[in-house]
């Protein structure tokens, strides 16, 4: 075979017109790795003579060339900056500071007066939302959380965003919050990189420095997805704590405490879908589809057919209530769906 | 099996390329090389400039491969958007973790073999159940060589192209629409004139195809690089 023949039958492969006799014969002249090295100079010639679309050059180059130059100066600086250890500033008594301590202080009075039982009401405000509801919370930093339905925040009344991590009063217990069920995160970041915390009652936190996320702690399908910035999980059973440092794009699941499940280059748009009553789903079964319904909208829901309960659900759909989730669904499966009060069967259409 | 369409531009503001062009009619052209035993050494220049200074090389590598490696990546992905992020993230692993002082071959076989591989291993995350924290490792790592893995790779872009050229007209236009030009349902169904609701029952169908079809890909093409890996560590 001379060396055009082989090319003109290299390029009728990549354009997937070869034949499997061809294929193997192509397979045999792969064995001689100069022969690979061809493979890939032709490949690039045929994908510059008959490219499927015009990708754009300058941007993306110029991204990179600004990165590579920043990671070089960072390499200079990393001796010095990475020896640094996180510092807790200097903290002055300053008068609204000491207000502040003031009212704490008179609030302890209170609280021990009023009764240990109590104190959870005094010293936190819980927001909740009803099944179906969504709400969006701006907390007193400047942090905005949007809880999704059936889900509620605890956060601390006093101090919260003012206090700093290694002052005495309230311990360094300013900025952390307590979450049930599933919330959207967008976090204010603190000149003073104070860190905020959500907890969860699954055996898990997550500690961020400044970031978009969420989280969800949902009985089947604990996750914290990272949208933006920078987020540290803290995870595990009992005293043995592991740290798992997210990036951009990264999901872990939690569903058991101590074995997470991470995935990079997640597409962040389906865990936060939620907060403009999008549905996103991937690879969904139906039978986690109930439990979805569960979770937001309190309905139980019951797939007779195991078969039927095994089939998955790939795409985005909007809508505002349980019945417009539930036609969408049913008309792409074609199912029937028999609702009587708050329990709901689903069946194949025969 | 090639997958022959057009796809309309209606962007008014996007430059005038365009959209999915193949034409079916115009074969590529065929240059005899004179000499057929040895190619001549393109990436000699760049050899030169990685000796002196990697960054320029780096430069020179991108301006010269990002854009076979992008409409590559894409039919694979089916996603402009995808395959650009993938290629990118192969060029800044290639500088950050400075895998140019290893490569041994040529640097269009390793940037072509590792954006395969990522190609290959976004489809397998995008359209299989999530992998534990261990094999996702593990796959960032399996680059395979070898011509069986090399073969394996075209099939599984020339699978998802007769599954996409399988799918009923109008789902197919949805679906490239969609995922191809990165267009929002919404604004696809308005396009179109359908609902919203008809929009986003087409890509879910059209997603739920690719994924029953490429369904045995994976393992056969999971077995031979594995294989592959641990026959270069055997040798």
């Amino acid at each position: 075979m001379t060396s055009l023949e082989t090319k003109s039958l290299l390029f009728a492969h990549f354009a997937n017109k070869t034949t499997p006799l061809q294929q193997r014969m192509i397979e045999e002249w792969l064995k001689d790795e100069a022969n690979q090295e061809r493979f890939y100079v032709w490949l690039v010639e045929w994908e510059n003579q008959l490219p499927v679309y015009q990708p754009e050059l300058e941007a993306p180059l110029q991204q990179f060339v600004a990165h590579m130059s920043a990671s070089q100066v960072a390499d200079n600086e990393q001796d010095t900056r990475e020896s640094e250890p996180e510092e807790t500033p200097v903290v002055t008594l300053n008068p609204t500071r000491f207000w502040w301590m003031a009212v704490a202080a008179s609030v302890l009075v209170i609280i021990a007066l009023g009764g240990w039982f109590n104190r959870n009401r005094v010293l936190y405000q819980t927001y909740q939302t009803a099944y179906g509801e969504t709400r969006t919370l701006q907390l007193s930093d400047g942090s905005t959380v949007t809880l999704n339905a059936h889900s509620s925040l605890r956060v601390p009344r006093f101090g919260f965003g003012r206090m700093r991590p290694g002052r005495a009063a309230f311990g360094d217990r300013s900025r952390e919050v307590q979450l049930v069920g599933e919330a959207y995160f967008s976090i204010q970041h603190k000149v003073d990189n104070q860190k905020f915390v959500v907890k969860t009652a699954n055996g898990f936190d997550v500690i961020v420095h400044g970031t978009e996320f969420t989280v969800s702690t949902r009985m089947h399908r604990a996750n914290v997805m990272l949208r933006k910035g920078k987020v540290q999980v803290d995870y595990g059973v009992g005293k043995t704590r592991k740290q798992l440092m997210l990036r951009p794009g990264d999901l872990v699941t939690l569903n058991q405490p101590d074995r997470p499940q991470l995935r990079h280059r997640v597409s962040a748009q389906p865990y936060s879908a939620w907060t403009e009553h999008r549905f996103v789903f991937d690879n969904m079964t139906l039978a986690e589809f109930g439990q979805l319904l569960t979770d937001n909208y309190g309905l139980r829901v019951e797939i007779p057919d195991s078969s039927t309960a095994k089939r998955t659900l790939v795409g985005s759909f909007q809508a505002n209530n349980a019945d417009e989730l539930l036609q969408t669904v049913s008309e792409l499966f074609d199912l029937t769906v028999t609702r009587q009060a708050d329990t709901v069967l689903l069946e194949a259409r025969n | 099996m090639r997958a022959a369409f057009t796809v309309h531009v209606t962007d008014a503001d996007a430059a005038p390329q365009p959209g999915i062009h193949i034409d079916t009619m115009k074969e590529p052209d065929l240059v005899d090389r004179p000499d057929n035993e040895t190619l001549p050494d393109t990436e000699l220049f760049i050899r030169r400039a990685f000796d002196t200074d990697p960054q320029k090389g780096c430069e020179l590598l991108f301006r010269l491969y990002y854009k076979p490696m992008c409409t590559h990546a894409v039919r694979f992905v089916y996603s402009k958007e995808i395959a650009e992020d993938l290629v990118a993230d192969v060029f800044y692993t290639f500088w950050n973790t400075q895998a140019y002082m290893s490569v041994n071959r040529s640097f269009r076989a390793f940037l072509f073999r590792s954006v395969r591989n990522r190609a290959y291993n976004y489809l397998a995350n995008e359209f299989r159940k999530s992998d534990s924290l261990d094999s996702a490792a593990q796959q960032e790592t399996a680059l395979s060589n070898g011509p069986e893995s090399m073969m394996r790779y075209n099939e599984l872009y020339q699978k998802v192209d007769e599954l996409v050229a399988a799918l009923p007209p109008q789902c197919r236009n949805v679906f490239i629409l969609n995922r191809f030009e990165g267009k929002r349902a919404k604004d696809i169904a308005q396009d179109m004139q359908l609902s919203v609701r008809t929009v986003e029952v087409h890509i879910a169908r059209a997603l739920a195809t690719l994924r029953d079809g490429l369904r045995n890909q994976w393992f056969i093409i999971g077995l031979i690089s594995w294989l592959g890996n641990v026959l270069d560590t055997l040798i």
